[in-house]
């Protein structure tokens, strides 16, 4: 019985400013039953060629956790039809807009009722490629929302709190998490105090110290007099008596929006998805992995400066990157989920034996990346305000701590693989978001057992078009090359979701 | 000698198509192939209250064909096609019921009663047994030879849904009327089936099949035409070419040939007439099975 992709997509219809729905499939077409909802809807066979659609997570160190979803190609049928004299997607093309627009695909039995469908993929349209006969529209992953800038107020430039005329328009300034030394932004002199601000006019947890070239100044609750701080929690502005600082540094335990101070990453990478974008809600986030990734939480800070936002994409892949094997991905279905890749070890989800439910294994070159290392460095606690020049009441610590960008914290060499690899080996550096140094010794530790040995990718395409396999889960396979004889694990780290050959494409990870 | 039909399907003509039940999207929707964007009824018909379709035309054109195509309908269920000269139903021209006045069943016997098996669910019919039916679309033809004013279907009986559980709706594909040209086929015409599979032969020896919709292909031989016929058949390849639909009806004179052997479909490829003879030609029409 044949399988038919039903696809559901939502347009824009020009004239009368509404949403429409409109629904095709593969052929041979489908049509849901009067018990279905929406009932007997007409999903016309105009689809010549499913989307292929693929998802992968880079690999633990490199890309910083980014993940990769590859745009898939809808080609639909434009034929002219003598019966309406007309092609039949025509209007799609001038009375509707589809780009920037969702789009779901649905697998279903022909000859079961639409309840039974399964959702495959939800992505998002992008502007349609006309040809005569037919019609493709890209897809790509919901990923590609997050290419957007991650903070949108900006200062008016009014003077007092409203920034000086230098910072007319920039974006406000962050700070998400635990950060070590960074500088906040001048407002001017306010009431007679140097006001600083720092996290937007949003409520913070607490400022731990404040310095003027690593001269420690004191805090105050009241208003602060020469030498002196205060700092309103509710609002993140710091009141500074005296004279103008000339180099003038703090750490911040940061946003509090909402009474709740975020710094565990899963939590702040579930929160930058929805509530400071605004681009998911609840339903859209995995919290059950949220909640297994911060049950070792690790507590990450990241600092954005007034009039530098990164993208949202680039704050998510910071902080996925700060821990070794994090991942942050939309996947096919659209739901937001972190995670660390595991290593091989687990329970296997599939067998599979070449020539008899898959095609040969096939490697994949491999770059630098596979020569293991025999030491790892991890840095933390990024001083952002690196100062050569400092006060000379500046303490000792202090002193050292704003000469240096990065404390470090490094693995000790590990000597079977120096002995087995000899000059080969590599020294593996990390820099993290994170900020505590006993989160960053255990990454590092992580780190190092990992890549103590070399790892190989593979492209594994199963003619079962492996049903319910998602990234990360582990796989065996038994072929003939060199260490799957008996069986090797793999993990997946991408997957093709429709595949023109009619098969699926893993790839995996050992 | 069997005498088949070729249905020009391609063009409706100018009609009103009523009901006494609701259609949805509505009931225009059998005008038009795929089959997938046909009408669906809002119940099925019974002996007391049965669905009838009435089609009134514009102008009183001949007409040799009408078809109730791509339904659900199950072996059982009933139906009558009755043609009239005028528009208040006055004057009968064809009626589709047989002589002993019964209306026909939608798969009628098929096996001779010698033949039927002893238990079996179809051993008191003689029609096909359950798992066959759902290998052909199930589809009402109905040879006419007439110039009707209004046509109209009568049908009441069970139907199905895609997983063969009862249904309370009908669904109507396509149901077309238009003109026809007798066939007779000759010796070496064929009558194919495509499973259309994907097969992929893996080195090593194996197989890997997915798969797909079957259809039919009928390769019909037509050896000495007259003129007459010719002309016939180059005005239908010509008005559908290969993308208008047709219908193929093998024997118009034995439903039970039709319920198996008839489809619609598109001519494949192109028709070209050879003489052998001064004034006869050979020709091969190639009709394959629009199965959506």
């Amino acid at each position: 019985m044949t399988m038919v992709r039903l696809y559901t997509m939502q347009a824009w219809h020009v004239a009368s400013k509404t949403v429409h729905t409109l629904r095709y499939a593969t052929k041979p077409g489908y049509r849901s039953w009067p018990g279905d909802t929406p009932a007997s809807e007409v999903f016309l066979p105009l689809v010549l060629r499913p989307a292929e659609v693929s998802v992968s997570i880079a690999e633990p160190g490199e890309a910083r956790g980014q993940t990769r979803v590859d745009l898939g190609r809808l080609v639909m049928d434009n034929a002219f039809d003598r019966q309406f004299n007309s092609r039949p997607l025509n209007p799609l093309l001038t009375d509707y807009v589809v780009a920037g627009w969702p789009i779901i695909e649905q697998v279903v039995r022909r000859d079961q009722p639409l309840s039974t469908a399964v959702t495959t993929f939800r992505g998002v349209m992008e502007m349609p490629e006309p040809e005569r006969g037919s019609l493709t529209i890209p897809v790509r992953g919901r990923e590609l929302d997050f290419d957007r800038a991650l903070l949108t107020e900006t200062y008016p430039g009014t003077g007092g709190l409203g920034g000086p005329s230098d910072l007319t328009d920039k974006t406000k300034e962050r700070i998400i998490g635990h950060v070590a030394v960074i500088e906040p932004t001048y407002l001017g002199v306010i009431g007679g105090l140097n006001t600083y601000s720092l996290n937007g006019g949003h409520p913070i947890d607490d400022v731990l110290w404040f310095r003027d070239r690593a001269a420690q100044l004191t805090r105050v609750a009241g208003t602060p007099a020469m030498d002196q701080w205060s700092v309103d929690l509710s609002t993140a502005i710091l009141r500074v008596g005296g004279d103008r600082p000339e180099a003038p540094t703090c750490e911040v335990r940061g946003d509090k929006t909402g009474g709740v101070y975020r710094r565990h990453a899963g939590a702040v990478l579930a929160w930058i998805a929805s509530d400071l974008t605004g681009l998911r809600t609840a339903e859209d986030i995995d919290l059950a992995s949220v909640a297994v990734l911060d049950a070792a939480p690790r507590t990450v800070g990241l600092w954005c400066p007034a009039g530098q936002s990164p993208t949202a994409r680039d704050a998510l892949d910071r902080i996925a990157g700060s821990l070794w094997g994090g991942y942050w991905l939309e996947g096919a279905l659209g739901i937001f989920r972190v995670g660390r890749l595991p290593a091989v070890g687990g329970t296997v989800k599939a067998n599979y034996r070449k020539g008899a439910g898959t095609d040969p294994l096939k490697p994949r070159s491999d770059s630098r990346r596979s020569l293991p290392a025999s030491k790892v460095t991890w840095r933390y606690a990024r001083n952002y305000a690196v100062s050569q020049t400092l006060a000379a009441q500046a303490a000792d610590a202090a002193a050292t701590r704003a000469k240096a960008e990065w404390l470090e914290v490094a693995t000790d060499e590990d000597d079977d693989v120096v002995a087995a690899y000899r000059a080969a080996a590599r020294h593996e550096v990390i820099e993290s978001v994170l900020i505590d140094p006993a989160d960053a010794a255990a990454e590092a530790a992580l780190a190092a057992v990992d890549l103590a040995t070399p790892h190989r990718t593979f492209e594994l395409r199963p003619w079962d078009r492996a049903p319910g396999l998602d990234l990360t889960d582990e796989i065996a396979v038994t072929d003939d090359i060199a260490g799957f004889e008996a069986g090797g694990r793999l993990v997946i780290i991408g997957r093709s979701i429709n595949d023109r050959s009619g098969k699926a494409t893993l790839i995996g990870r050992t | 000698m069997t005498t088949g039909l070729l249905v020009d399907a391609s063009a409706f003509p100018a009609v009103e198509l009523t009901s006494n039940c609701d259609w949805t999207p509505y009931l225009d929707a059998i005008k038009t192939m795929p089959f997938v964007s046909g009408a669906r009824s809002s119940r099925v018909g019974t002996v007391d209250n049965p669905v009838t379709i009435t089609m009134r035309f514009a102008r009183r054109d001949p007409l040799d064909y009408g078809g109730l195509l791509g339904a659900n309908f199950r072996q059982a269920l009933y139906w009558r096609c009755e043609a009239f000269a005028d528009d208040d139903l006055t004057k009968r021209l064809f009626d589709s019921r047989p002589a002993s006045g019964l209306d026909r069943r939608v798969v009628p016997q098929l096996m001779r009663e010698k033949l039927l098996p002893w238990g079996a669910d179809n051993g008191f019919r003689g029609d096909l047994p359950k798992r066959h039916v759902r290998l052909f679309p199930p589809g009402i033809h109905c040879p006419l030879a007439c110039r009707p004013k209004v046509l109209r279907w009568t049908l009441y009986g069970p139907a199905f849904n895609p997983d063969r559980t009862a249904a309370s709706h009908y669904d109507i594909g396509f149901a077309p009327v238009g003109l026809a040209v007798p066939i007779i086929r000759a010796t070496g015409s064929t009558a194919d089936y495509q499973p259309g599979d994907e097969v992929t032969r893996v080195a090593g020896g194996g197989l890997s099949v997915d798969p797909g919709t079957g259809r039919r292909l009928a390769r019909i031989d037509l050896r000495l035409m007259p003129e007459t016929q010719r002309n016939d058949i180059a005005v239908l390849v010509a008005s559908v070419n290969n993308d208008l639909p047709v219908v193929w009806v093998p024997d118009k004179a034995r439903p039970e040939v039709n319920a198996l052997w008839g489809f619609v479909g598109r001519l494949s490829g192109s028709t070209s007439h050879r003489w052998g003879q001064p004034a006869h030609t050979d020709t091969t029409i190639s009709v394959e099975e629009w199965p959506e």
